[in-house]
């Protein structure tokens, strides 16, 4: 299995370093060596946000990290391409009129993607959207479900800002517009609800 | 709800991340390390994975400064 030594590099290279690699592949494993925790976490952190699995394992003073990033199999079998279907949520409740009707539709929603293919690669949350990944959220469990399926969860990190839910995001990560506009951008189909 | 202050024409924005800024311009790099000794930690190493508007409100660094900074490092 490829190796990547990334002992004596300062933070960020080993990151950096990791991304490379990610981008390298559609999937597949290797291994990657650091020697102090920071890049350890940091290392880890970002390799899970990506999608990848990782083992670590402590060996003397050196850390080695197992990196498997996941592809995507068709029903025959062979490796195939993922198509990027993005799910962009501009608000916390689904659709224009009544928000008691809103909320129940967008529960409705949530769940429901679950159990349709294709599966999104990523959902994004924006403006009061970002209600719908925080505390108090009825949808955290539907979204938990997704991320185990390896969906990506950004919600804006200025609008949690605005909303004061910074503090208080339950799942996924915090983006920003740079990233969101990419993935915008990327996206082989966008779904807007 | 708190007021929120926006990149005007800025590159670099307070809502990007240290690892964003550093992955799109490595020449900040060296500008993240000149902030360590301010911050009294190693920012790539403790905060990679924050904005640079919160790394600058928990390290109480100058928001400004370091934003002109990071743009100084990449402007041709």
């Amino acid at each position: 299995m490829k190796e990547i030594n990334c002992r004596n590099m300062a933070c960020p290279q080993p990151v950096l370093t990791t991304k490379k690699a990610l981008e390298e592949i559609e999937q597949g494993e290797f291994i990657l060596i650091v020697d102090n925790p920071s890049a350890r976490d940091n290392v880890e952190r970002f390799a899970q946000s990506q999608g990848a699995v990782v083992d670590v394992e402590k060996k003397g003073k050196d850390f080695f990290l197992h990196i498997q990033k996941k592809g995507t199999c068709n029903l025959a079998g062979s490796i195939q391409k993922a198509e990027k279907v993005v799910v962009y949520i501009n608000s916390y409740l689904f659709g224009v009129g009544e928000e008691a009707l809103g909320a129940i539709l967008m529960r409705s929603f949530l769940k429901t993607l679950l159990d349709l293919k294709p599966i999104p690669s990523k959902l994004i949350f924006v403006n009061s959207g970002v209600r719908l990944t925080t505390e108090g959220s009825e949808v955290i469990e539907s979204l938990k479900a997704m991320s185990e399926k390896g969906v990506e969860i950004l919600s804006c990190g200025t609008c949690l800002d605005f909303y004061g839910l910074k503090e208080k995001l339950k799942i996924g990560v915090i983006s920003n517009m740079f990233d969101i506009a990419q993935s915008l951008l990327e996206a082989d189909r966008l779904i807007k609800p | 709800m708190s007021k929120v202050e926006l990149g005007k024409d800025r590159r670099i924005t307070p809502d990007m991340t240290v690892l964003d800024v550093i992955d799109r311009y490595r020449n900040t790099e060296s500008i993240f390390r000149k902030y360590d000794e301010q911050a009294g930690v190693c920012i790539c190493c403790q905060a990679l994975f924050e904005t640079i508007g919160d790394v600058a409100a928990k390290y109480e660094l100058d928001l400004d400064h370091f934003l002109s900074d990071l743009e100084d490092a990449i402007s041709p």
